[in-house]
């Protein structure tokens, strides 16, 4: 078809929609001691001897209902990161900032986690990080300000 | 299809209106794990682990990814599969077609929908219409028009409907599974809200949160594993063109009828109400319930209202249609279809418990219905042949 | 069991900005719609069908539609309507009455829609009455649901 004889619209449809996602009990308990209590829970599969952070109510690689609570440090290391320097609405913070998968000690899986008071430029893998809690803590992930180097 | 498949573990969690207990990936745990212990597997048994839901309803997308301690999937074959209100029937369609086609011994089929995501309700659903020309006004609208035509046309009145609906709720009763367990009168059902005539509200689907897995195995495979397989005989898909209001006008669903006619007319079924002795039908309104089963020719055109009056679709009737209650009693809709075919398949093992109808039922269709009007339909049976 | 105390819920609003294109066909229409207020529809290339809304192709005979294009409407016919009772539908609806319409020389099995009713009386509404549609005087955008704002019965 040529291009003349076209004669597409484009339509704005804008859409929005409120989501509330449950938790259940594994993560209503990891996010209610990280609210009150500033400790962050992992959950320990003995037949795989595999510590999950964040925690999980069926291991993931046997099947087994998992019930065995770990407290992990709030220190742990750094296993790799990216410094963001574009703006997105959907950014947790503005550009620019760091951004790693943080192991914490006695955990075996990593999380996504921001890195700050940090120099951007000198950030390193396998660099030691402890969390930073938030004053007003609501119950999520970002109750965790940030990772800062110790 | 040159081999066959049939459903070795059935498994679906009690579903209810809101599940504020479990996240959804550990509401879909519930359901594997009933499956799995139906068929008496261990998840290293599985091969292949298939997926769906509508994920508008909960906004969390590629759940199939995120899912995988609920369904058991780690590091196993398997994809997602979104058909919209179908989506449980293609999931299901999906599991035979690789069980039967011999790449797979053992396949589950996983679907849920957690509609307690979100307070919208169906508002998300909102753009799954013709995205560049409908006035939203949704399954509603649609189910009031066809209802009202069904009257003009056939002469029935909203008695039958609320005939229908104590039909259903009875059935729920009996069905620990189903989310709306009401114990209903004739009173209840006739004094109940308005939303567009002559749809009242229990004349309508609710939104359910619950989910439902099946276990699929090859035809080598399936005798090993349960005493009672139910063989996936035959299955059909039919897509539709939905931009007029067909159904409206002409009182007659093409892709219903034409699933219906292709799946009997290959399996040699010549008296529907004789050669198959129960049906699972996707009904989202109590009015559908009547109209749908007219258009996969239970009976004649303008003969279901009838037919419900004499009792024919109940428990103990000659004719059972949604012994477990239906859409109108459960409706988690990703998994809707697929509960179709759970329910199904037990009512052929004479393991539905309570809810068991009372004819002896050797052969059922289970069906699926969603977005565009699009159909899908599977025959199952206790024996191949 | 109480939700709140014992179960925690995590928020999260999806907000996006789709943008649909609408094709060479729709494209038309939209465009006749709000440059001109006329209502277009396309033919099948094989059995002379009106197409509305145009499209394509026709979706008996599945081959291109032919490039002949005819106006349809603006009145129409009432085919069905129902009162929009569920609370908070009529807000979001702009109106009261939503009605199922077919555009004179269109088939109406192929291309009712639906679309707002504008009535003093809801009581004179009848299926088969004559119709016809209000425009969007301003600030049109191709839009039925927007450009017409409802239809309401001929008078006399």
């Amino acid at each position: 078809m040529k291009r003349e004889e076209t004669e597409a619209f484009v339509l704005a449809q804008p859409y929005s929609a409120p989501y509330e996602h449950a938790t259940g009990p594994v993560g209503t308990r990891f996010f209610t001691e990280l609210r009150d209590n500033q400790k962050i829970l992992g959950m320990k599969c003995s037949g795989c001897n595999i510590v999950y952070m964040p925690p999980r109510s069926t291991c993931p690689r046997c099947f087994a209902k998992l019930e065995e609570w770990v407290e992990l440090g709030d220190e742990g290391t750094l296993l790799t990161y990216t410094v963001v320097r574009y703006h997105e609405p959907t950014h947790p913070t503005d550009a620019p900032f760091a951004y790693g998968i943080i192991k914490l000690d006695g955990a075996d899986t990593g999380i996504g986690h921001l890195l700050g008071e940090v120099d951007l430029k000198n950030i390193s893998i396998g660099m030691r990080v402890k969390a930073v809690f938030k004053e007003e803590r609501e119950g999520n992930l970002l109750d965790i300000k940030y990772f800062k180097p110790i | 299809m040159a081999g066959r498949a049939a459903i070795v573990g059935v498994g679906q969690t009690y579903h209810r209106s809101k599940r504020p207990d479990v996240n959804q990936i550990e509401m879909i745990n519930e359901a594997v794990r009933a499956a799995l212990e139906d068929a008496q597997l261990t998840p290293k048994e599985i091969d292949c682990v298939l997926f769906g839901n509508m994920e508008q309803a909960e906004g969390s997308y590629l759940m199939d990814c995120w899912a995988t301690e609920g369904t058991g999937a780690y590091l196993k074959e398997g994809c997602k599969v979104h058909t919209g209100g179908t989506t449980g029937a293609s999931v299901a369609e999906a599991a035979a077609h690789h069980a039967a086609s011999g790449l797979f011994d053992t396949v589950l089929a996983v679907t849920y929908e957690k509609q307690d995501e979100t307070p919208a309700g169906m508002g998300p659903l909102a753009l799954v219409q013709d995205y560049l020309w409908a006035i939203h006004t949704g399954a509603f609208g649609w189910f009031a028009r066809m209802g009202r035509k069904y009257m003009l046309e056939t002469g029935c009145q909203e008695e039958h409907a609320a005939i229908t609906r104590l039909k259903s709720d009875r059935c729920a009763c009996k069905n620990p599974h189903a989310h709306l367990r009401l114990n209903l009168t004739m009173q209840d059902v006739l004094n109940s809200r308005m939303l567009l005539y002559p749809l009242r509200l229990l004349y309508m689907c609710p939104t359910t949160a619950g989910a439902c897995a099946l276990v699929f195995a090859s035809e080598e495979r399936a005798p090993k594993i349960t005493k009672k397989p139910v063989w996936v005989k035959d299955w059909e898909t039919v897509h539709y063109e939905m931009v007029g209001y067909e159904a409206y006008f002409t009182s007659r669903m093409t892709s219903m009828e034409t699933a219906a006619n292709r799946i009997y007319h290959r399996n040699g079924i010549t008296n529907v109400r004789r050669d198959i002795q129960c049906a699972e039908i996707y009904e989202p309104s109590t009015w559908s319930e009547l109209q749908f089963s007219e258009w996969f020719h239970f009976c004649e055109k303008g003969e279901a209202w009838r037919m419900a009056e004499k009792g024919v679709s109940d428990l103990e009737g000659e004719f059972p249609i949604n012994p477990s209650g239906g859409v109108v009693c459960t409706n988690p809709i990703g998994c809707t279809a697929m509960v179709r075919v759970a329910e199904a398949a037990l009512q052929i093992r004479g393991d539905a418990g309570e809810h068991q109808v009372t004819r002896d039922v050797k052969r059922a269709v289970a069906t699926g219905f969603g977005g565009s009007f699009w159909t899908e339909m599977l025959l199952l049976q206790r024996s191949w042949d | 069991m109480t939700e709140k105390a014992e179960f925690m819920r995590l928020p999260a609003t999806v907000n996006l900005e789709y943008k649909y294109s609408t094709g060479r066909y729709l494209g038309r229409f939209y465009k006749e719609l709000r440059d001109n207020k006329r209502l277009v529809a396309n033919k099948c290339g094989k059995c002379g069908r009106v197409l509305f809304p145009p499209r394509i192709a026709c979706p008996d005979c599945m081959v291109r539609a032919s490039d002949e294009w005819v106006e349809v409407g603006p009145q129409a016919t009432l085919i069905f309507f129902y009162e929009l009772q569920i609370p908070g539908l009529a807000e979001r609806h702009a109106a009261n009455y939503l009605g199922v319409l077919a555009l004179d020389g269109t088939e109406a099995e192929l291309s009712c829609f639906e679309h707002r009713l504008m009535v003093d009386d809801p009581g004179k509404l009848r299926e088969g009455m004559r119709m016809e549609p209000v425009f969007n005087e301003e600030g049109r955008t191709g839009r039925i649901r927007d450009d017409i704002l409802g239809f309401k019965p001929i008078e006399g």
